[in-house]
């Protein structure tokens, strides 16, 4: 086979479904780190691409020198994310993926610096390991490792204890983890149900203000909670919107609630703020919505003027 | 990195969708004008000095000015009836030896990705021209400019080279007397060529007004940004979180054999 680093078209295993937490002697489990999922090709020097084989490096110039935390010339999958003031900012790693300026990119990496842990071992010096066992590799991926910081570091894992540490993470307020079958082989590219995700969903209710319609019939609705009598734009959910469609015909339409109409919402539908739903979603934007949100059902047994804001 | 146009190579039968991406991205150090007294930005209002009035885009047309002071108006309409067809293909016309093609030719370089699914006719197309040592001349809508390129084959991709019409390039513009030189004067100058001479490298060069901007806009924003008086804690380091994690697991564990072995006895 062709020398990987030629071409350096892999593509990442993926997670292929989503569960609570359990335990089980035949998995290990680790911490899921809320960045950017990127395979390291370790050589003379440092490239770094994400999982749709876009080139990161240039964007992550304080990353540039993991290549000298291994021994041999390798290929790692890993975690890329920025972790500050005990807690892992996913914002901060994106705003930066988005930056294409240097000097901006400099001006970032000084004051939110990435660090990139690693959890898997696929190449090592001209050998594929990808087809070994989880835990074979696990094992020379702790080999393979010189120094640790906060710039490189090798990921932690448990045997067995999935449900334990699921709770710890809610407790700090991390995004989940990870249960990896200690057997599975590294399948590039596929979405596999040896890897199980476990995630911490925040969920709150909130007020559905109106609709917009999107292309190939998708519609999201916006969502408001109130703080004190003022209605407070929360943004949309597009998940799961199909749950509140039975309910909008017997919803009487009305103006815009909100106190000026939030921008990208000029050709809303909107109602008379009376429908509740729960929506469940990670953590709140900076930009005031919500993210990954998902509408889980509507509520009969709670009134509109009951969806407080609370920041959470 | 954001694709610049999306299109699709046609080439005989054979039709190659592929994203174009820049190859280069201009980050000089710009600056925005702000209002002195209230550091707002400054805005720009479009404004008729004969009607002493403020003007929406609705009271705007567009003129051409054929003579001093003298407009043909044309209306979007007009426009529009004339307006290139919006082609995503990139018709391939001819093929060329690279050297065919005069450097002054060429204007802006573009990467071209297959796109997903699209890679293997993406590969014979840019291995053929490469080993045949060719590059094709096309021609698509880029924008809503008919532009006209050549698609260069490199080791790794294929680079698209957007090309000035003919027209667009202009002769040289004034004549110069060229005297006759003697064999020495041109061996002096020979010589001291090969002397200066070395491989290009371009990391060598730098815009060296732009770093020292640089350097003194992030010195005024260190200055700016308060340094903050809090000390890391000991958890600030994810190695130490994962450690904690995993050592307050293991103590669980602990604990919970311990309990169970005195339940047993």
């Amino acid at each position: 086979m062709k020398d990987p680093f030629i071409d350096k078209e892999l593509m990442v295993m993926l997670i292929a479904k989503e569960c609570a937490a359990f335990d089980d002697p035949d998995y290990l489990y680790e911490l899921k780190l809320d960045g950017t999922r990127c395979l390291a090709y370790l050589d003379q020097g440092t490239q770094l691409y994400n999982k749709r084989r876009f080139a990161l490096s240039y964007k992550f110039p304080e990353l540039s020198q993991l290549h000298t935390y291994v021994k041999r010339r390798c290929i790692l999958d890993g975690e890329l994310y920025v972790y500050q003031h005990q807690r892992v900012d996913f914002f901060a790693s994106q705003r930066r993926s988005l930056l294409n300026d240097p000097f901006k990119i400099r001006m970032a990496a000084a004051k939110f610096p990435a660090c990139f842990t690693a959890f898997d071992i696929v190449y090592e010096e001209d050998q594929w390991v990808n087809e070994k066992p989880l835990w074979q590799r696990k094992e020379r991926l702790a080999d393979i490792i010189i120094k640790q910081d906060d710039r490189f570091n090798l990921a932690r894992y448990i045997m067995k204890d999935g449900i334990a540490l699921f709770e710890l993470t809610q407790k700090l307020g991390l995004e989940g983890i990870v249960a990896k079958h200690k057997e599975s082989r590294y399948q590039f590219g596929k979405r596999t149900s040896d890897w199980v995700k476990c995630k911490n969903w925040m969920e709150d209710d909130f007020v559905i203000c109106g609709y917009i319609e999107k292309e190939h019939n998708v519609i999201s609705l916006v969502l408001g909670q109130y703080d004190q009598d003022i209605l407070l734009y929360q943004g949309h959910v597009t998940m799961g919107a199909i749950k509140a469609l039975a309910q909008f015909k017997t919803l009487p339409h009305g103006p815009c609630p909100f106190l000026t109409i939030p921008k990208g919402n000029e050709h809303a539908v909107w109602f008379l703020p009376k429908l509740v739903g729960i929506v469940s979603y990670m953590e709140r934007t900076p930009q005031g919505g919500l993210r990954q949100p998902v509408l889980r059902g509507i509520r009969n047994d709670k009134e509109a003027s009951e969806c407080r804001f609370t920041g959470n | 990195m954001a694709a610049a146009h999306k299109g699709a190579i046609s080439f005989g039968l054979v039709h190659i969708p592929v994203v174009l991406y820049k190859t280069t991205s201009d980050h000089d150090i710009s600056f925005n004008q702000l209002c002195r007294q209230s550091m707002q930005r400054v805005q720009y209002k479009k404004f008729c000095a004969n009607c002493d009035k403020e003007l929406k885009a609705q009271d705007i047309v567009k003129g051409y000015q054929y003579e001093k002071d003298k407009y043909v108006v044309m209306s979007q309409k007009e426009l529009d009836a004339i307006k290139s067809e919006k082609d995503r293909t990139i018709h391939i016309l001819q093929f060329c030896a690279l050297h065919d093609i005069d450097d002054i030719y060429y204007e802006k370089n573009y990467y071209a990705i297959p796109d997903s699914g699209s890679e293997k006719a993406y590969e014979l197309l840019r291995s053929a021209m490469q080993r045949q040592d060719q590059v094709a001349i096309a021609k698509t809508v880029l924008g809503t400019k008919e532009t006209l390129m050549a698609l260069c084959p490199q080791s790794e991709c294929i680079l698209m080279k957007t090309l000035f019409y003919q027209d667009e390039v202009l002769a040289l513009p004034k004549t110069f007397a060229h005297p006759n030189i003697s064999k020495d004067e041109t061996k002096i100058a020979e010589q001291l060529i090969s002397t200066m001479s070395a491989p290009f490298d371009p990391n060598h060069y730098h815009d060296e007004y732009q770093q020292r901007l640089m350097d003194a806009i992030q010195k005024k924003i260190q200055g700016q940004d308060i340094v903050s008086g809090e000390t890391i804690h000991k958890e600030d380091h994810i190695v130490d979180l994962m450690d904690a994690l995993k050592q307050s697991i293991a103590m669980q564990k602990k604990d919970g054999s311990q309990r169970k072995r005195a339940v047993r006895h």
